[in-house]
């Protein structure tokens, strides 16, 4: 064999292997190769809003806004790891990490409605279907409320959005003022309102986990956000008397029973109310000393109902009453960290017990605020009346939750609460506050009220606020310690958001810088 | 590859190791039968639990939180030897669940003829974008050397009996309770004397309560416990060692038979191999079957064929660890506390939990017989080839052509149970998860090697070759929760489940082609180059060329340099980039999970009312993926002086890594967590100095000495922009982490509160105070050090291999821990007498209205009563807990010595012991016992699983 022939051999064999090469990586192939078959790219709008509404309620309405605000407005005292460093104001409440979880999980919220809305306009996959963008807009509505509410002026107009491959369109997306933030709030609502008039082409059914796509249902909720929302910008308002008349034009087109409020009722045995959830792992709540104290003044029935003994051989029982040796609240501000010591209310066992994204109780509840507010106290009397009564009967659905979790490791020694027992004691013991200072008993029934498992802490925590900053101390805390007025930022912003980053400094702004409809400019 | 090279031809360091080295202590696991004896790698096996993973790196690492370890070529053919199952995903950050064994486990270390470590990127440049890390060249026992003729049979068999390497030393004064007073649910030994029990009024046996008012019971005390479990609750006190009375003797047997056999045209060889083992922690185990047949036959003058096919089963049974870890409760267990004699179930109900501390993690002795983790597998790997070879007719052409087809593919597995009763799930009620893969890996290589001896001087060598290598990979989960009723903990009594799968499929095609030319045994000169193409990155972004070029010059062949003290001596370079591909798939969306944060378990699942939702996912990748490059350039020499008595080689070597693929981590309001993406540098120095001596050699002594020392300095450069470190595992803080300018990893969190000049400054009590969030600890050690030694005298061979590790740290979770708990016989100490807070801490000075005017030296005594809030107070402190971590460890020593050699048949004996701690800077737990099997290992431990040492002896025969 001479050169030539080996030059001839090599150079078939060569020809020959890189036509296979070449036929067995090309793009397409490679391509087709990799294709993810195991999951999908895209998906119809409702499949999305299921989690919209499921990750709202279970995570950011009643998820760990609720459980700190618990703290803070003391509903219940935090006694162990976490919740006792914030009850102590270590750490806790300025540390960037400690609310990380919620704000990643809220602006992801954000997100998947943002992104149903634009599926749902001109040539998106769900073209036509209305009422699905409208029930996206009132959710994605929700959240941005959350978001500003606690955090204050954050990133908004550039965050939660994304390009077509799924990347975020903006990688550091930049901070923008609360008031620009409540304006897109309330467009998204109009927007809302129009949208839930219409019709849906492939309607949500049971995906909407709220309203199983019941559209009139949908517009109630929408109008309630607008009154919740115009009263919340109420120490902001150029024209006070106007806004409160424009929030009882909303109250009214809004919820007429319970039946129509935004719950999330889906738990069972597995699936479990957040609160309950927490209390199961964590264990790390006890009674109140504040809240008893407000509530036995009041002789309040919810006392007897809700509030339990420490555990006794694992059992607990009902306490009686304030002079009873089995009511061991835990001290605002300076408990132990034991577990053992002190009593629980119900709530931490209220396993079933729906999250309210919005109830009927707080429209009652507004709408009784601004006829407080322009002096019409008959009719503001009637509306409180019927705010406390369903306040008081959902406080009953949540212990009788507790009474069927706790099963023979609770002794039951109390009445259930009843429509006729709760106006019995608004004669008896609402009434009389009410005739003293209007605005100051609607307020401190609407605490009483969102105290609870439905994850109302979170919206009370903005009464409280809202209310302070207008000078009305109503709530007369005991933890001497300084008092947080907001959420810091969260820790993936801070390490990777420059912007973010300097707005948090330290984090102690959050000790001393109000959110701008309390008055704050930041 | 087809790749032989003479060794003094190479440009780059490789190093060998010898069948007799890999088993010489039998040790059944190949990465520990590594351990001291290669230098520029590190080892860090996890435990010594029978499958324990480990994590093999060569010269440092290169990837973040991807794979960092080696590409183990068998045969000439890639195999996979990394585990499907990472501990960071499946157990959130590696700390709870347990751990999940490499695929390298089902190498059997007696069916290795030897190892080649091929540790530079220009070694390694031909096996493509899977050699990054460097590669482990692997070559099995065949009948290729055997002698024609007869058969050869050899036979081995080995036993070992492991026990728990260390115990830490306890107090014995102490009983369970808190600030001095007994509790019967007390997690903690900060209670009253032992020997005061029997008078504690309520509980004591001596005093009137109300468990005495049948009589008193003199010097006894009643434990609620013992009366649970149907016992006699009457008890005298004492103390008890629970974690010593838990751990057993592990057992361990290995046999293995190889025949090979050489016939005029071929040789065949087959080898069966069985390892039984139980573990030191009751429940836990390996059984492994692995046989071999392989075979070669010359069909013509220019035609060869042969194969060779592996089988390989397993079964290990698992324990959990970390924050599912049975170790948790018998080193923390109080000390009055008799976890071994009283049952951890109460009386008639095995379900419910009877312990010294209700509602916790699952007592030890309750979890071995209700929880349980199991891996089987099943495997073949192997390939078969068809070679031509021709001369051309002349003398100084050579050209070989070789088709080889592999297949690797492998099921594996998992079963993890978490019975009726355990904590580990919200409600108590149990948990199952059955889960496994399906991998299958064809490999396709042709090659044409041509060698032309040109003249007298000149040599030249090409290699071009084809690789393509197909990969299917599917998997399936299903779980289930709350079981229905005791005794049956299976999936099917679940009462909610969840399943998924996925299926995936990758391609990589690779041309690469090797030139050398060879000037008078003198200079040896090398340029090589491969081209891979990839499915598993974005349309465009698939085809990299990697280049390397290296330079031998054995400079003892110039005439003038010839001497007879250095006998060889060989300067080598080399320049390589590698670069690693990223596993790209465009943005999907999936059901989410809910669960973590403060939730146990999962509070909430899809399908919700019967409807599922599909939302994007939290990781997003990006399309403009490209590959991760590593540029590498190393020198060093060889030298052999004395004609071997010394020889010496070392190596210097630089690796580049940028470009790295990893999720990185994004603010949280762009309403994803991380994406898949390009960032970041990082950069290794390493410094590789082996050395032997052999200053006897005669036939009835011999002595062999060998020196690896290795010197990693691994720095990370650079992270994606705005990122500041990546977690790789552990909690909030304290965690493992990736942070600029450090050296990879680190551990970061709560450091101590340190005044301007850097000194611990305590309170006003003498206490010690949390600082900020930093860095607490340098995982990386300064050098590693292995020595071996062979003495032959007569027919006696002794072998031993130390190994020492210098620097580097480690947080010791269970030994800070133990210290809290007041189980430590240094809580004892403190508490007795009382102690001042060194590590050259420092006091406040004030002047008259309070300000701080300046530090003094530490001199504020904290009383002994103060010594349980002490160690409170320093549980907040994450550095607390980090111990310097260096070692001296006697790996191996065995001594063996032929008792009949006749008549072709020989019968050896041989007793070995392993991994024996000779000096430990951490007292009382194995240093090296840690958890993740990622890249946070030998760097996190917290109620991991501990290490071992054995003893055992074997025989060997050979006919």
């Amino acid at each position: 064999m001479n050169m030539k022939t080996i030059i001839g051999s090599l150079k078939t064999l060569t020809v020959v292997s890189f036509s296979l090469i070449f036929s067995a990586c090309s793009e397409d192939i490679m391509d087709n190769i990799n294709k993810d078959t195991s999951h999908t790219n895209s998906v119809e709008g409702k499949f999305i809003m299921t989690d919209v509404i499921t990750s709202t309620a279970f995570s950011n309405v009643g998820g760990d806004f609720n459980t700190y605000f618990s703290s803070y407005i003391e509903y219940e005292v935090g006694i162990d790891n976490q919740l006792y460093n914030a009850e102590t104001r270590l750490n806790e409440p300025s540390a960037a990490s400690t609310f990380n979880n919620i704000w990643s999980g809220t602006y992801t919220s954000l997100k998947n409605a943002r992104i149903i809305i634009n599926q749902c306009n001109e040539g998106g996959r769900d073209e036509g279907n209305y009422i699905t963008k409208g029930a996206a807009e009132v959710m994605a509505a929700y959240n941005s409320a959350l978001l500003t509410d606690m955090f204050g002026d954050t990133p908004y107009s550039e965050a939660a959005v994304v390009d077509e491959n799924g990347s975020p369109l903006y990688m550091t997306p930049k901070i923008d003022k609360q008031e620009e933030i409540y304006a897109t709030i309330m467009t998204l609502l109009d927007d809302a309102i129009v949208n839930l008039q219409k019709e849906d082409l492939s309607p949500l059914g049971n995906y909407d986990l709220l309203y199983g796509g019941d559209a009139g249902k949908w517009l109630k909720f929408a109008y309630g956000l607008k009154a919740r929302y115009t009263m919340r910008l109420l120490n902001r308002s150029s024209d006070k008397d106007g806004d409160l008349k424009k929030v009882l034009e909303y109250t009214a087109k809004s919820f007429s029973s319970a039946a129509d409020q935004a719950a999330f009722a889906v738990y069972d045995v597995n699936n479990i109310n957040p609160f309950y959830g927490f209390f199961a792992s964590r264990a790390a709540f006890a009674n109140s000393e504040s809240l008893g104290a407000k509530l036995s003044e009041r002789k309040d029935p919810r006392f007897t109902r809700v509030i339990l003994s420490p555990t006794q051989g694992g059992k607990r029982i009902q306490v009686t009453g304030a002079s009873d040796p089995n009511y061991v609240p835990a001290p605002n501000g300076t408990p132990e960290q034991n577990m053992q010591k002190y009593g629980v209310s119900a709530f931490v066992y209220s396993g079933t017990a729906p999250t309210l994204l919005l109830s009927f109780h707080e429209i009652k509840f507004l709408e009784a605020e601004a006829l407080s507010r322009l002096n019409r106290t008959s009719e503001a009397e009637a509306a409180l009346k019927e705010a406390v009564s369903s306040a008081i009967l959902n406080t009953e659905n949540s212990v009788a939750s507790a009474i069927t979790t706790l099963g023979s490791n609770i002794t039951v020694t109390s009445q259930a609460l009843t429509e006729e027992a709760a106006n019995s004691y608004f004669e008896a013991n609402v009434k009389p506050l009410f005739a003293i200072d209007p605005l100051k008993e609607v307020m401190l029934q609407k605490y009483f009220a969102f105290w609870g498992a439905s994850g109302e802490a979170t919206e009370s925590f903005n009464d409280v606020r809202r209310l302070k900053a207008e000078g009305k101390d109503f709530y007369a805390f005991k933890n001497t310690k300084k008092f947080p007025i907001r959420c810091p930022y969260g820790n993936s912003d801070t390490s990777a958001n420059p912007e973010v980053k300097a707005a948090y400094g330290d984090g102690q702004y959050i000790y001393s810088e109000q959110v701008w409809w309390a008055g704050g400019n930041r | 590859m087809g790749i032989s090279k003479e060794k003094k031809a190479l440009g780059y360091a490789v190093q060998d190791v010898k069948s007799e080295e890999l088993t010489q202590a039998a040790n059944t696991n190949l990465a520990g039968a590594l351990q001291g004896k290669v230098s520029g790698i590190d080892i860090a096996p996890s435990s010594g639990m029978p499958g324990a993973s480990s994590k093999i790196t060569i010269r440092g690492s290169r990837s973040f939180t991807g794979d960092n370890t080696p590409l183990y070529v068998i045969d000439g053919m890639p195999i996979a030897s990394t585990s499907d199952v990472n501990t960071d995903n499946m157990n959130t950050g590696s700390v709870a669940g347990t751990d999940y064994a490499n695929r390298a486990v089902d190498l059997d270390p007696n069916d290795i003829e030897s190892i080649n470590i091929l540790k530079g990127q220009a070694a390694s440049a031909l096996y493509g974008m899977r050699a990054s890390n460097g590669v482990i060249v692997i070559t099995t026992k065949s009948g290729r050397g055997a002698k024609k003729g007869k058969p050869q049979v050899s036979f081995s068999t080995n036993v070992a009996f492991d026990k728990i390497a260390t115990l830490p030393e306890l107090q014995s004064e102490f009983a369970q309770g808190t600030t001095g007073n007994f509790n019967p649910y007390s997690g903690f030994s900060w209670g009253p004397k032992i020997s005061d029990l029997a008078n504690d009024p309520v509980y004591g046996g001596n005093v009137q309560n109300a468990y005495t008012k049948d009589g008193l019971h003199q010097g006894q005390y009643y434990v609620a416990q013992r009366a649970a479990a149907g016992l006699d609750p009457w008890a005298t006190p004492q103390a008890y060692n629970n974690a010593k009375d838990f751990y057993n003797t592990g057992v361990t047997w290995s046999n293995s038979v190889n025949v090979a056999q050489a016939f005029d045209k071929g040789n065949y060889a087959f080898s069966l191999g069985n390892t039984h083992s139980d573990g030191i922690v009751p429940s836990t185990g390996m059984n492994r079957y692995n046989a071999k047949l392989s075979g070669e036959a010359k069909l013509h003058e220019n035609w060869t064929t042969g194969f060779t096919g592996n089988f390989v089963t397993s079964k290990i049974k698992k324990q959990g660890t970390a924050n599912d870890g049975v170790t948790a409760t018998v080193y923390t267990a109080p000390i009055s506390y008799n976890m071994a004699g009283i049952p951890a179930h109460i009386e008639g109900d095995p379900y419910t939990q009877n312990t010294f501390r209700e509602g916790w993690i699952d007592d030890a002795n309750w979890a071995v017989d209700n929880n349980s983790f199991t891996e089987r597998s099943q495997r073949f790997f192997g390939n078969a080839f068809l070679k031509y070879s021709t001369k051309f007719n002349t003398e100084d052409h050579k050209l070989d052509i070789k088709y080889q087809l592999g297949d690797d593919a492998y099921t594996t597995s998992y079963l993890d149970i978490y019975g009726y009763g355990s904590t580990g799930t919200g409600t108590g009620l149990g948990y199952a998860r059955d889960y496994g893969f399906t991998v299958n890996e064809m490999n396709s290589l042709l090659t044409f090697t041509y060698n032309w001896h040109i003249n007298d001087d000149f040599n030249f060598d090409a290699l071009l070759g084809n690789e393509l290598v197909d990969k299917r990979i599917k998997d399936t989960m299903a779980e289930g929760y709350n079981f229905n009723f005791p005794g049956w903990n299976h999936l099917n009594n679940a009462s909610v489940y969840s399943s998924s799968a996925s299926y995936s499929r990758k391609r990589t095609v690779g041309n690469f082609a090797s030139l050398s030319l060879a000037w008078k045994n003198m200079l040896y000169f090398n340029v090589t180059g491969r081209n891979d193409i990839v499915s598993s990155m974005p349309r465009g972004n698939r085809s990299f060329f990697y280049p390397s070029v290296s330079l031998g010059w054995v400079f003892t062949e110039l005439e003038p340099l010839k001497n007879d003290i250095l006998t060889f001596g060989k300067i080598r370079a080399s320049y390589a980039e590698v670069g690693m591909a990223g596993e790209y798939v465009p943005t999907y969306y999936y059901t989410p999970g809910y669960g973590g944060g403060f939730f146990q378990g999962t509070p909430i699942m899809y399908p919700l009312n019967g409807v599922m939702s599909y939302i994007p996912y939290y990781v997003v990748y990006d399309p403009n993926l490209k590959p991760q490059n590593t540029k590498s350039y190393e020198i060093g020499a060889d030298l052999t002086f004395l004609n071997g008595l010394f020889s010496l080689n070392y190596t210097f070597s630089r690796q580049n890594v940028t470009d790295q693929i990893f999720e990185v981590p994004l603010a949280g309001s762009t309403g994803s967590s991380s994406m898949m993406m390009n960032g970041g540098k990082m950069h290794s120095n390493v410094h590789e100095l082996t050395l032997g001596i052999s200053p006897v050699d005669t036939k009835d002594f011999k002595l062999d000495f060998a020196f690896n020392f290795s010197k990693i300095d691994n720095y990370v450069d650079e992270l994606a922009p705005g990122v500041e470190s990546i977690m790789l595992g552990g909690f909030v803080t304290p965690q493992v982490r990736a942070g600029i300018k450090d050296k990879f990893p680190v551990v970061y969190g709560v450091s101590y509160l340190r005044n301007e000049a850097g000194q611990i400054v305590v309170d006003e009590n003498g206490m010690p105070q949390a600082g900020e969030e930093a860095v607490i600890g340098k995982v990386s050690p300064d050098f590693r050090l292995g020595f071996s030694t062979t003495i032959e005298l007569y027919k006696f061979r002794l072998s031993a291999v130390f190994d020492w590790k210098q620097g580097g740290q480690m947080y010791s979770g269970t030994a800070g821990e133990q210290n809290f708990y007041g189980v430590s016989q240094l809580s004892a100490d403190y508490r007795k007498n009382g102690f001042t807070f060194g590590k050259n801490s420092v006091k406040e000075v004030k002047d008259a209205s309070g300000n701080v005017t300046g530090y003094a030296p530490n001199d504020i005594h904290v009383s002994g009563e103060n010594a349980e809030t002490y160690f409170r107070t320093v549980r907040g402190i994450d550095e607390a807990y980090i111990y310097d971590n260096s070692f001296l460890k006697l790996r191996e020593i065995a001594l063996s010595y032929p008792v009949y050699n006749k008549n072709n048949l020989n019968v050896n004996v041989n007793v070995f012991a392993r991994n024996i701690i000779v000096w430990s800077e951490i007292k009382g737990f194995d240093p090296e016992a840690t958890l993740g099997n990622n890249n946070m290992a030998g760097a996190f431990e917290r109620f991991s699983l501990p290490g071992t040492s054995s003893y055992g002896f074997g025989v060997n025969v050979k006919f």
